[in-house]
């Protein structure tokens, strides 16, 4: 028996042997091997798109600042990927991250998919709506008009809902700062009605002045693609960058001249000495001669050279571009808190250059039209955050926070977090965890793009006016719930009249107002030849119908008006700030995309971006730990050396997750015009660890 | 030693009889350790064609899917035809892929039945009386899929001729779809090395981010 036993086992080891050195000699093992690398290579929250055929949904995306026409592939009525819509022109196909990545943003780990109370132990629990709504109504009841409620800064139906019951409250209503918010103060200044928007697609020529237009301007995707196309055209057209980094935007420039941040507005009135001087100023202002004594006295060559080091060589060559039919855009990363005078020169650069409402020159977009009964937001909220924090202000009762994150996105983190805290009762909306949502007392968690109805209007940086609507293409995770919808259930708990019209309603009713407007849907014609002078389409008959079929509403106009170029206020421009040996860097913050290859050096820690110059005059080496020090706050950071910053510069881009700590170290200063503050060249020094 | 322990461990008589009765072995004895040898030789021969024959042809059936299209497309008939390809297969506008082409593009020149007895002709037909009269576009499978973690925009390449990166579906009459179950990767699914040769040839950007999400 036993001998048998054993011969068995021989046997079955035997064939096992054979077996492993048959496969091992063919490609199974090695296949599979390969295979499962590959697997491996697609991360695990990323739909996997089924064998069968997919269907498709045109829709606008509402994650991305631009509003892109996309085209999401559907199994079974579930979004699976997102592609570029061809039918939209605007986009041309161009996606932003955001909008590649909304799919996968839906099941992104730590979202929120009940409201959150805060216990008696500090700690937040889940809670039922109703209760939340209650609590809610409550405490607004209670504060009436010491109520806060700040909203994102673009412009939408879900914000109007917000701002009428402000209205009817007594509550105050403020926006979170953004580059289109300070323009359109800008051009206000000049006595311009509208935003400013650049036409690109007919330009033939670019000047930028710090403005990040290709990298994270609102309407970068379109922009990206118009210069594209007008170079795959064979036309002569040139684009000079002038800026601290060389970013995103100076790659596709043909030339690249440092420029320090904070000094925009005096290279822009000094490119207008050399329009004087060259006879190309074409402009018929009211107060063009106190214009021209200014730029003729105070920003001659030598005098901007001095403070900005720029040569007038480069300087007149962007004249010449910006008179050949350019345009120029004047400010610097979105969401780093642009100077107004930095954009106010730049605007009478183009007015003096005569490019100012015409086809390929700065076009101001006037906005769609208002709901009655919403008066605009406040949209200084840093200067309110910071009288609270100071003392200066009382603190506020009751806080909203609608989908806004003001530890991540504004400066004087120090401040900001001192303001938080004295507030009485905090709530806000957020799809996730934020660093202002861990704050607060309640947390009530709002539905993502594809799980709502949104309206995208006009992007900063566009030429013209348009209006898309974002569909809701399955139902939201869990609890979450579209932030207009609660706001308007308690109101309705208030009694308030605001109650009355829903969301929905509010859409249709911009539908209906649109179909007056003059304008017309975007399909198989390019709005940018329209404004050109090209015929217009006819307007259709049912636009609520078109929106909903992701189509996109569009009213390009050029409306004359008469305007100054701000020459008693640019008379104020006190030109860079003079260098401070305490903090000797300038720093220019711009975030990462959300769900990109983020951080290549560090993990937890972000990069600061410095050449080998700088970062030897401050003793630090690649690759150190070092804490980034501001005035308040401090954050550490790692050192990687990048020689396509300038000298004395250090550039930032942080993940969403890193911008409070970094936030924390950088402070706001009073703007050069207006009382607005500005944050677009922050002081800072950088000490080894 | 091993002698020597024999020698002085056991008993003499007994033990070299028991030895030379396994040494010399009885007959039947005998019969039984050859054959299995044997037995353990045609084991392992058994195994080593059992893992050859599985590896090599068991293997590629079992681990992948193979898929038809819905309907029997000629690509090499459209091309003796001298079809270019930017015909049914246009970008839109800035070069993103625009999708397979929709069936108003087919029905261009296929808009009735042919009457035809012909496999081609009735397969013309199906496509006429199924998709194009009812206003029904064709499920299409994509052969050249990339996974989800890769962005192919087509605008840059555009310059490229089309068979640089896909199949010369001119020679191809019928292709197989085969999407392997393990990675979900199909045979068309371009490698990175094809990517990475052109890309370095022609001087392109090679960041990482450039194709990958």
């Amino acid at each position: 028996m036993a001998s048998k036993r054993r011969t068995f086992l021989k046997c079955a080891a035997a064939l096992a042997a054979g077996a492993a050195v048959g496969s091992a000699a063919s490609p199974a093992p090695w296949d599979a091997l390969r295979q499962l690398e590959r697997r491996e290579h697609s991360p695990p929250d990323l739909p996997h798109p089924p064998a069968g055929p997919l269907e498709h949904v045109d829709t606008v995306s509402a994650a991305g600042a631009f509003g892109t026409g996309i085209r999401v592939l559907t199994s079974n009525g579930k979004p699976m990927l997102v592609r570029a819509n061809p039918e939209n022109p605007l986009g041309r196909c161009g996606l932003a991250p955001e909008d590649l990545e909304q799919v996968r943003a839906l099941a992104r780990p730590g979202r929120l998919s009940v409201p959150l109370l805060r216990n008696a132990e500090g700690r937040l629990e889940p809670v039922a709506w109703s209760k939340a709504l209650d609590l809610l109504a409550a405490r607004f009841g209670e504060a009436r008009g010491e109520v806060l409620i700040v909203t994102p800064a673009r412009k939408s139906c879900g914000r109007d809902v917000a701002a009428a019951l402000c209205a009817e409250l007594g509550a105050v209503h403020a926006a979170m700062p953004s580059e289109a918010a300070t323009a359109a103060r800008a051009a206000a200044l000049m006595g311009l009605a509208g935003t400013p928007g650049y036409d690109l697609d007919n330009a033939r020529g670019l000047v930028l002045l710090g403005a990040d237009a290709f990298g994270s301007m609102p309407a970068s995707p379109h922009l990206r693609r118009a210069w594209a196309t007008a170079r795959g055209r064979g036309t002569k057209s040139r684009a000079m960058y002038f800026g601290p980094e060389r970013g995103a935007s100076a790659a596709l420039c043909d030339t690249w001249i440092p420029l320090a941040a904070g000094s925009e507005a005096t290279a822009a009135l000094g490119l207008c000495w050399h329009l004087d001087a060259l006879g190309l100023a074409r402009c018929e202002a009211s107060d063009l001669a106190e214009f021209l004594q200014l730029i003729r006295t105070r920003f001659t060559p030598e005098l901007v050279r001095s403070a900005t080091g720029l040569p007038p060589e480069a300087l007149e060559n962007a004249a010449r571009v910006l008179a050949e039919g350019g345009v120029l855009i004047a400010g610097s990363a979105s969401g780093s808190g642009a100077d107004d005078a930095a954009i106010l020169a730049g605007l009478a650069a183009n007015a003096l250059a005569g490019r100012l409402n015409r086809p390929g020159g700065v076009i101001l977009v006037e906005g769609l039209p208002a709901t009655p009964g919403t008066p605009a937001p406040v949209d200084d909220l840093l200067s309110i955050l910071r009288a609270v924090a100071q003392g200066e202000r009382p603190a506020p009762k009751a806080l909203l926070l609608v989908e806004a994150d003001p530890l991540a996105e504004l400066p004087d983190g120090v401040l900001t977090a001192r303001a938080l805290s004295r507030i009485g009762f905090k709530a806000c909306f957020a799809d996730r965890l934020t660093a202002s949502a861990a704050l607060c007392d309640l947390v009530l968690p709002a539905a993502m793009p594809l799980e709502r109805q949104e309206d995208v209007r006009t992007p900063y940086g566009l030429a013209l006016a348009c209006l898309g609507l974002a569909r809701p293409l399955l139902r939201p995770l869990g609890d979450c719930r579209h932030p207009a919808d609660v706001l308007l259930e308690a109101a309705s708990r208030l009694g308030l009249p605001t109650a009355g019209h829903t969301h929905q309603a509010r859409l249709r009713a911009l539908s209906l107002a649109l179909e007056g407007e003059g304008g017309f849907v975007a399909r198989g014609v390019e709005p940018w030849k329209v404004l050109a002078g090209e015929g217009r389409p006819a307007p259709e008959a049912d636009l609520w119908r078109e929106l909903q079929a992701g189509r996109l509403w569009c009213g390009p106009r050029i409306r004359q008006g008469v305007h100054t170029l701000g020459a008693a206020l640019l008379a104020g421009v006190a030109g860079p700030a003079a260098s401070d040996l305490e903090r000797p860097l300038t720093l220019v913050v711009r975030p990462a995309p959300e769900q990109v290859i983020q951080d290549g050096l560090g993990g937890a820690i972000p990069s600061v971006r410095l050449n080998a110059a700088t970062a030897k005059s401050l003793r630090l080496r690649d690759g150190v730990r070092a804490t980034l020090k501001g005035h308040s706050g401090s954050a550490a950071v790692r050192v990687a050396l990048d020689e396509s910053v300038m000298d004395g510069h250090a550039v930032l881009t942080p993940a969403r997750e890193q911008l409070p700590a970094i936030r924390a170290a950088m402070d706001s200063r009073p703007a050069e015009i207006g009382a607005a503050r500005r944050w677009d060249a922050c002081r800072a020094t950088l000490e080894p660890a | 030693m091993i002698g020597v322990k024999r020698k002085g461990g056991a008993p003499a008589g007994e033990g070299l009889d028991s030895s030379d009765a396994v040494g010399r072995g009885t007959p039947a004895h005998g019969v039984s350790r050859v054959s299995g040898r044997a037995l353990v030789a045609g084991c392992l021969a058994l195994g080593l064609a059992l893992g050859l024959g599985g590896g090599w042809l068991a293997w590629p059936r079992l681990a992948t899917q193979t898929f038809t299209q819905p309907i029997r497309f000629s690509h090499s008939v459209h091309a003796r035809q001298e079809v270019p390809c930017a015909v049914c297969h246009f970008t839109a506008p800035g070069g993103a892929f625009g999708g397979l082409p929709p069936v108003a593009v087919c029905a261009g020149c296929h808009q009735d039945p042919t009457g035809g007895r012909s496999d081609d002709a009735k397969e013309a037909d199906k496509f006429v009386t199924e998709y194009v009269k009812k206003r029904k576009e064709v499920p299409w499978l994509v052969l050249a899929a990339q996974p989800d973690h890769v962005r192919f925009p087509h605008g840059p390449h555009l310059k490229a001729a089309c068979a640089i990166c896909h199949p010369d579906m001119s020679r191809e009459d019928y292709p197989t779809l085969r999407r392997d179950r393990i990675s979900g990767y199909t045979n068309w699914t371009m490698s990175m090395q094809r990517c990475r040769a052109c890309h370095q040839a022609s001087g392109a950007g090679q960041d990482c981010v450039l194709c990958h999400r």
